[in-house]
């Protein structure tokens, strides 16, 4: 019976954590502007980050190595150092774009200027990451990001045509109003927004702070297979609420507050103050994973101690490299820079870094040296290849295709 | 030759090409050119109009529908900033560009007025002033939306 409530468990808190600003923003913006048209590639990218997440998580538990350790090891340390720079980079981008979200949201409940909260957002940040227990932080937040579920409640209570919304889904088509190139830039950064790397920095080194043995390979393998596709679902809500309401209406999203339109015309305060607590619990609860994903990096490439599991003094160093980033965060948000425009960023530089993070556990997790007997199965290799493939290709596109469509506009 | 003249040419050669580029680069207001400023500004005024819909059926709250019109009001401002640097040459690209401007500022205004009587009135079915305050400043930003698009079809812009 516990073991049964853990798994439950673990699959709720992938779910309400699998969504984050990127998502939230991404897919309303994409809903807004090209309808229901690129659901396929939440499908495509929900499978990526499942088989991802798989092999990071089998690669944690056989090994007890986290990700970054492997790359390291695997890379050397200048192809590794590289490597660090940028998904680190990617981190920062992503803290920045989190405690942004946060601080809209509470704008969006308050009516008070987003910039006023950012102290506030980062202070709650820090302190969870100081003081509060891995599994606490990492369960409560999924399991209240999970009100974002009134997506897919104000889906239903608009009464939408849903074959018309089947119809653009299934016509992988671009629609008539925007250009390939535009479709394919969102294309890539809803893939990118899908598969971030500090989910995997995250889901791997969270392998290690909660000392998964190779018995919970089942209960980790559970919780991605059905905790991501059930997030995924939710980040097509959002686009589905978008495309019903803000698409017909002439509006492209392009501030939080736009994303919250649909869901109060929907279930009215009480949605949307669900709502809010949802993007509230959601972006917190990544500020949280990107800002250890940042000191996780950091702490396992240069061999420093690392871990919630340790006492603060006993990893100074991981502690101290999260509130310099924090700190970093926050400072360029004081820029006045948009967060939103951090968001759209971060998704897409994502996107770019992804093959950097994946090469190195794909090529580990076929290592027989390594992983003994959990070495990759036929048919996830087959997979792996194509994915590799696939990312490798969004990566190279998504530089020219963001100079030659303005980043989209 | 010595070391200094050749950093010279190519600090030249680097200003000559910058300042190229940035020629190329200043647009002029055509209907391309003001396409996407004016896409820009019609979504915000419609999505202020929305949230003005909905907090005058209580379905959303003061401050969530004035932040919708906080933000709009951003969006405009930046499509103006974008339409002001506009280099406009003949008196036809003139006049596009002042129509365009004019049209945003009756926007703006009418988000301004949006966005105060969204702060200031407690809204809801029980609040008369509130009410036939949100009604006016509705009308005031169908008004605009329509000047907005009257200019875009004069413009041909889709």
């Amino acid at each position: 019976m516990k073991r049964l409530l853990g798994v439950a468990l673990g699959i709720l808190t992938a779910i309400g954590g699998f969504v984050d600003i990127g998502d939230l923003v991404t897919n309303a913006v994409v809903g807004s502007r090209f309808g229901m048209s690129l659901a396929w590639v939440v499908l495509v990218g929900v499978v990526g980050i499942c088989l991802f997440a798989n092999m990071s998580g089998r690669v944690a538990a056989v090994s007890g190595r986290a990700t970054f350790e492997v790359i390291r090891e695997r890379l050397g340390p200048r192809a590794g150092l590289a490597n660090l720079g940028a998904s680190f980079l990617i981190n920062v981008m992503t803290v920045t774009a989190e405690i942004g979200g946060i601080a809209l949201a509470l704008q969006l409940a308050s009516g008070v200027s987003y910039m006023l909260w950012v102290p506030f957002a980062l202070l709650a940040v820090w302190l969870v990451v100081w003081r509060v227990k891995f599994s606490i932080m990492e369960n409560v937040t999924g399991l209240v990001g999970l009100s974002l579920v009134v997506f897919a409640v104000a889906l239903f209570l608009l009464k939408p045509d849903w074959g018309a919304l089947a119809g653009q889904a299934f016509a992988l088509s671009v629609p008539a109003q925007e250009g390939a190139g535009v479709y394919w830039y969102y294309a890539i950064a809803l893939f990118g927004a899908a598969m971030t790397p500090y989910e995997v920095f995250f889901f791997s080194s969270g392998a290690v702070e909660e000392g998964w043995k190779i018995k919970d390979l089942l209960q980790s393998r559970i919780n991605v297979l059905l905790g991501f596709p059930l997030g995924g679902f939710l980040s097509i809500a959002i686009a589905g609420c978008a495309a019903v309401v803000l698409l017909p209406a002439g509006i492209s999203v392009t501030s939080l507050s736009q994303v919250a339109l649909p869901v109060a015309q929907a279930g009215g305060q009480l949605a949307l103050a669900v709502l809010i607590l949802g993007v509230v619990a959601a972006t917190f609860g990544a500020a949280l994973e990107t800002t250890l994903s940042s000191g996780y990096t950091l702490a396992q490439f240069f061999g420093w101690s690392w871990g919630k599991f340790r006492r603060p003094a006993q990893a100074a160093r991981f502690h101290v490299s999260m509130i310099v980033v924090l700190l970093a965060g926050v400072a360029v948000l004081a820029t006045g820079v948009d967060p939103i425009l951090v968001t759209e960023y971060s998704v897409v530089f994502s996107a770019i870094a992804l093959p950097l993070t994946y090469l190195p556990i794909l090529v580990v997790a076929n290592d027989p040296q390594y992983m003994g007997k959990h070495v990759n199965g036929r048919a996830v290799n087959i997979a792996g290849v194509i994915y590799l493939f696939i990312i490798l290709v969004a990566s190279l596109a998504a530089i020219p295709l963001m100079i030659a469509t303005g980043a989209g506009a | 030759m010595s070391k200094f003249p050749r950093s010279r040419t190519v600090v030249l050669t680097f200003l000559v090409i910058l300042s190229a580029l940035l020629t190329g680069c200043s647009q002029r207001p055509s209907a391309e050119a003001l396409e996407s400023p004016a896409k820009e500004v019609s979504s915000a005024v419609r999505a202020a109009s929305l949230a003005v819909d909905l907090r005058i059926s209580d379905s959303t709250t003061a401050a969530a529908a004035s932040t919708t019109a906080d933000d709009m009001l951003g969006d405009v401002e930046s499509a103006t900033d974008h339409v002001h640097r506009l280099s406009a040459q003949t008196q036809e690209e003139r006049v596009l560009r002042n129509d365009a401007l004019a049209a945003f500022s009756s926007i703006s205004r009418a988000l301004l007025h949006a966005r105060d009587a969204l702060t200031s009135s407690s809204g809801g079915p029980n609040d008369g002033q509130g009410q036939t305050q949100l009604t006016t400043v509705q009308g005031e930003l169908r008004v605009a939306t329509e000047q907005l698009d009257s200019l875009m079809t004069k413009a041909g812009i889709q």
